[in-house]
């Protein structure tokens, strides 16, 4: 078959040929004429003209002629990895840190934004929420009548679930829990796509409960309450003290189909709702109750289903005029012009973060376009020293007829090559970097668990790759195109650099600057931290178990019950301790209200009398307090059982405090105020001084303890007991957890802990922040050092000449080397001023941050200085070898 | 690599004449790249000097177009060539050049015959 012309191609063999045959022919005429065979053949050639030209010439008329280029343009690009490596590397690593940084943070937050919950499988889900355009909000509560209408009429969306989460005291042998629950529909988890891993889900039959309430129990409870135990399926239970049966376990790592909270317990909605007197929930329409979520019929579009429920939502409206309601601080309110919004459904869709999301990316996207501008300007002076190396080159090019616009081609053909090698080693970066922040800062297991580098990263890391070429490779080719021919054939090496070195120094200048702030504040906060948690407690941490209670338990609408007797509260929790006091492995037990690592820290005015005053941490406290922390009184006496009430109340206060309110007198037995009130306690002991509350920004806090039993008002909601244990802490918790629940089934444990986690706790910010700062300051100290770098090989390559002749005149290579170091080093100095001055304003205004440093710290200061000294150095050693290697004859011929 | 350079010729070639003298000259039958340069230049008593440089890439672009096409044949010498033919299309190409290259120098002859006159 013959093909079209244009598709036909010739080969470079069969022209060659050609042309042969033409010089042949004109060789063969030509000794016709009387020649001989060699000055036929030379006449012939030279009449022929360019053999090489012309080959190229029909070459092209039958090449895809834009293609082709193309592909050449790459050919050419490609080049400039093996001509330069070590530029190429420099350029690659610069445009790699800055996109891969970016596209992790990017994936991050995107697969948070459109990730499903863990262990959802379902595809093509949307959830419904409403807006009301007047009062601004979306909410994604609808009435349990509103989410039965939507699921009978909506054709665009099927399966519609809905659900609520609640707070639930979980009932078992092993003691009470408390934890969050979700009342489901039935077909939960068939349209959410959940395998569950033992036993069953849900089956309609379940919401007229047969045999009574079922539930399906979270992988973490059966391992935590039920240590796997393989009969558990089938096992009692209470839920609020309603009976109920375990019937499945969900797959590991699947907590709801909302990222948080997290729920561990799932039933049906419309039995446990009956069970435990809560259905009119269901029928009150004005109740905005359950959140629902559906799947797109397999022909129906998003833009299709929004159509059809707004409406729906609006018939409902006409229909029932008070059907739409929402939360508000005044309760539950009326929707003026309710519509339904249905969008695609992620483990955030119902969050409030759904809608703060675009402020974020948007924030977001200014920030990498920043820093992606800082870079570029970096990789553009690198390509800009180079491109004075070749301005010759191209000089030469150009007079042999190169168009101007294929020479901007070639030099964004490198351009795209550089960021095309630097994309995949982002793209590495990226991957890596996610994986190595998830192991450092993930908050909770499971909650970045999608966030691992794919497509959409990229695609991401792709684009950006592709405005940093046009961006720095535009600058030198842009130059390029002005280039005059001639000056340059006849000169060489100036030109193109001329008035552009002033800025790239600005740039380095302010690097440097930025990176000394970055580091400087990164080694401040560290050796601050380091002080913070090194620092002596002043009690022994170890073999402290922690056990938050919630008293008076959970209440079905997920607030707290009042409690009914407030003598009853404090009552129960005297009893709690005295069991505990008798349980095995226990050797001391106390309570307090608060624990390390809550995150605020209020102080409250202690006062002796008008003169003398003082702020301290007032901490209500059980019988025994100080003796399970492993310390007693100095002098006087400890907190014990003895003080109730109706005796004289009565405080401990520690020795800073003592010694400020009571300088040498003897305190005890002395009335004290607290507060606004001024409540009056009298001095019954002096406790050492001590970090009861972890490490503290103030070394020396002032501590006030009153026994709990004497507090006006209501005992704590979530009380904390202290148990200072014996043997191994698995033995313990369990026999701890039975006890409470002996003690009353309504006081569900919150949770679990040590002291050690939670001291830990404390640093936690300090240390997350340090962390961060590492990273930043290490990523800006690259990029500065390689921008410093950029610029100084581009004044070294401006400059071969001079090099070159100071050379010849004797100068040696040593002296060059210190010059050009020298030369750069003059750049670092601002740098450095500035960023100095720049850290130690922002230290002196962060000075409560820190602890144990001043905020011009010698230490940090003179090992920032050492650093960056190096850096530069290091940095304007590499061009400075390259000044003093100049060939002397090769640049003095360029004269 | 380089765009080709533009090859001056003895009168700067209006666009398209070097591709209707090619095809002019097949008119008389196939013919390799040598001869149809030898013919230009003879017929138009080196008038115009047909470079190689523009040549052989206007044969190509003939052929690409579909109004010549090559094969190879063996010379008179005994030596392989490539030949150049016109096809139907060339034909109809070269009747439509050749109506408008009439009509051009119709038009300049007047033009100069009138110069002269009022001269």
């Amino acid at each position: 078959m013959r093909l079209p012309g244009w598709l036909r191609r010739r080969g470079a063999g069969d022209i060659a040929e050609e042309i042969d045959s033409h010089v042949a022919m004109a060789t063969r005429d030509h000794i016709a004429r009387g020649m001989t065979p060699d000055a036929a053949r030379a006449a012939a050639t030279r009449e022929f003209g360019n053999v090489l030209l012309v080959r190229q010439a029909t070459r092209e008329v039958w090449s895809w002629t834009r293609v082709e280029h193309c592909l050449q343009d790459m050919r050419i690009g490609t080049r400039i990895l093996r001509h330069a490596p070590g530029l190429s590397a420099v350029a690659i690593l610069l445009i790699a840190l800055v996109i891969g940084g970016n596209a992790t943070v990017y994936s991050m937050v995107n697969s948070i934004l459109v990730s499903p919950a863990s262990g959802v499988t379902g595809d093509r889900l949307v959830v419904v929420r409403h807006v009301d355009p007047g009062v601004t909000i979306t909410d994604p509560f609808v009435s349990f009548p509103n989410f039965e209408d939507y699921a009978r009429h909506a054709t665009t969306v099927r399966d519609f679930a809905a659900w609520n989460t609640q707070r639930l005291t979980l009932g078992t042998p092993a003691g009470n829990f408390a934890l969050f629950g979700g009342l489901v529909t039935t077909n939960y988890f068939d349209t959410f796509g959940v395998a569950i891993a033992h036993g069953r889900g849900f089956v309609a039959r379940d919401d007229d409960a047969p045999d009574g309430v079922v539930v399906v129990i979270s992988h973490r409870v059966w391992q935590e309450r039920f240590n796997l135990a393989a009969d558990v399926v089938g096992r009692p239970i209470t839920i609020n003290r309603v009976p109920a049966t375990i019937v499945g376990v969900a797959p590991a790592g699947f907590a709801g189909a909302v990222l948080t909270p997290i729920e561990d317990v799932w039933m049906p909605i419309r039995a446990y709702s009956r069970a435990a007197n809560g259905e009119d929930a269901l029928t009150n329409r004005a109740q905005p109750s359950v959140v629902m979520a559906g799947r797109l019929g397999p022909s129906a579009s998003l833009a299709e289903a929004r159509s059809e429920l707004a409406t729906l939502s609006a018939q409902l409206q006409s229909t029932y005029p008070d059907a739409f309601t929402t939360y508000s601080p005044k309760g539950v309110v009326p929707l003026r012009n309710p519509r339904a919004v249905v969008s695609r459904y992620s483990a955030t869709a119902l969050l409030p973060v759904a809608d703060m999301a675009p402020v974020f990316l948007a924030v977001f996207s200014v920030v990498t376009l920043l820093t992606l501008v800082v870079v570029c300007a970096n990789v553009a002076n690198l390509l800009l020293g180079r491109a004075v190396e070749r301005q010759r080159d191209t000089a030469v090019r150009h007079s042999l007829g190169a168009s101007r616009t294929r020479i901007v081609r070639m030099l964004l053909a490198e351009g795209a090559t550089l960021a095309i090698a630097a994309w995949i080693a982002a793209y590495v970066i990226a991957w890596w970097t996610s994986r190595a922040l998830l192991r450092i800062i993930e908050p909770q297991p499971g909650l970045l668990a999608g966030a691992r580098p794919d497509w959409t990263l990229a695609a991401y890391g792709m684009t950006l790759a592709l405005l940093a070429t046009l961006a720095f490779s535009l600058a030198p080719a842009l130059r390029s195109w002005r280039v005059q021919v001639l000056p340059l054939l006849k000169a060489g090496e100036q030109g193109i650099a001329r008035g552009r070195s002033r800025m790239a120094t600005a740039l380095v200048v302010v690097q440097f600057a930025f990176s000394v702030l970055l580091v400087t504040s990164a080694g401040l906060a560290y050796r601050s931290m380091t002080t913070l948690s090194s620092g002596d407690l002043g009690f022994n941490p170890e073999n402290l178990l922690l056990v938050t209670v919630r008293l008076g338990g959970a209440s079905a609408a997920g607030g707290n019950e009042p409690i009914a007797d407030a003598s009853a509260g404090f009552a129960l929790l005297e009893r709690v301790r005295e069991r505990l006091a008798t349980a095995a492995g226990v050797e001391a037990v106390s309570y307090a209200r608060r624990i390390p690592g809550a995150a605020l820290l209020a102080s409250t005015r202690v006062r002796r009398n008008t003169e003398s005053a003082a702020t301290a941490f007032v901490r209500q406290v059980g019988p025994d307090y100080l003796h399970t922390l492993g310390l007693t009184a100095i002098t006087g006496r400890q907190l014990t059982s003895i003080d109730q009430r109706g005796a004289t109340r009565v405080a401990m206060i520690n020795q800073r405090l003592a010694m400020e309110l009571f300088g040498d007198e003897p305190p005890l037995g002395h009335p004290i105020f607290i507060g606004d009130k001024g409540d009056r306690v009298e001095i019954a002991g002096i406790v050492p001084d001590a970090l009861f509350d972890g490490p503290n920004h103030d070394p020396h806090p002032r501590y006030l303890f009153v026994a709990e039993q004497q507090m006006p008002g209501n005992p704590p909601i979530d009380p904390s007991f202290i148990i200072r244990y014996r043997g191994s802490l698995e033995a313990v918790t369990p026999i701890v957890s039975r006890a409470i629940g002996e003690v009353d089934a309504g006081l569900p444990i919150v949770w679990t802990s040590t002291m050690k986690a939670r001291l830990a706790m404390v640093t936690e910010l300090e240390t997350t922040i340090v962390e961060l700062l590492v990273c930043f300051a290490v990523l800006s100290l690259v990029i500065a050092a390689l921008g410093h770098y950029a610029v100084a090989m581009f004044s070294i390559r401006r400059r071969t000449r001079e090099f070159g002749v100071r050379m010849a005149l004797g100068a040696s290579a040593r002296r060059i080397q210190g010059s050009v170091i020298r030369e750069a080093l003059v750049h670092t100095i601002p740098g450095l001023v500035i960023g100095f001055a720049l850290s130690t304003a922002v230290a002196v205004s962060f000075k409560s941050l820190l602890f144990g440093v001043t905020p011009v710290d010698p230490i940090t200061y003179v090992g920032v200085f050492v650093l960056l000294a190096v850096t530069s150095i290091v940095a304007s050693y590499l061009p400075a070898r390259r000044a003093s290697s100049v060939n002397i004859v090769d640049a003095l011929r360029q004269e | 690599m380089a765009r080709a350079p533009r090859y001056q010729n003895r009168i700067d070639l209006l666009q398209g004449t070097l591709d209707f003298m090619i095809l002019q000259t097949l008119r008389w039958g196939a013919q390799h790249g040598y001869g149809i340069s030898h013919a230009i230049n003879a017929n138009s008593f080196d008038a115009f000097k047909v470079g190689t440089g523009s040549m052989y890439p206007a044969l190509h672009r003939l052929e690409k177009r579909g109004w010549i096409r090559a094969e190879w044949r063996t010379s008179e010498h005994n030596q392989r060539a490539k030949y150049y033919l016109l096809t139907a299309a060339g034909r109809r190409q070269l009747a439509t050049e050749q109506s408008r290259w009439s009509q051009l120098v119709d038009a300049m002859a007047s033009l100069m015959k009138r110069q002269k006159h009022e001269g």
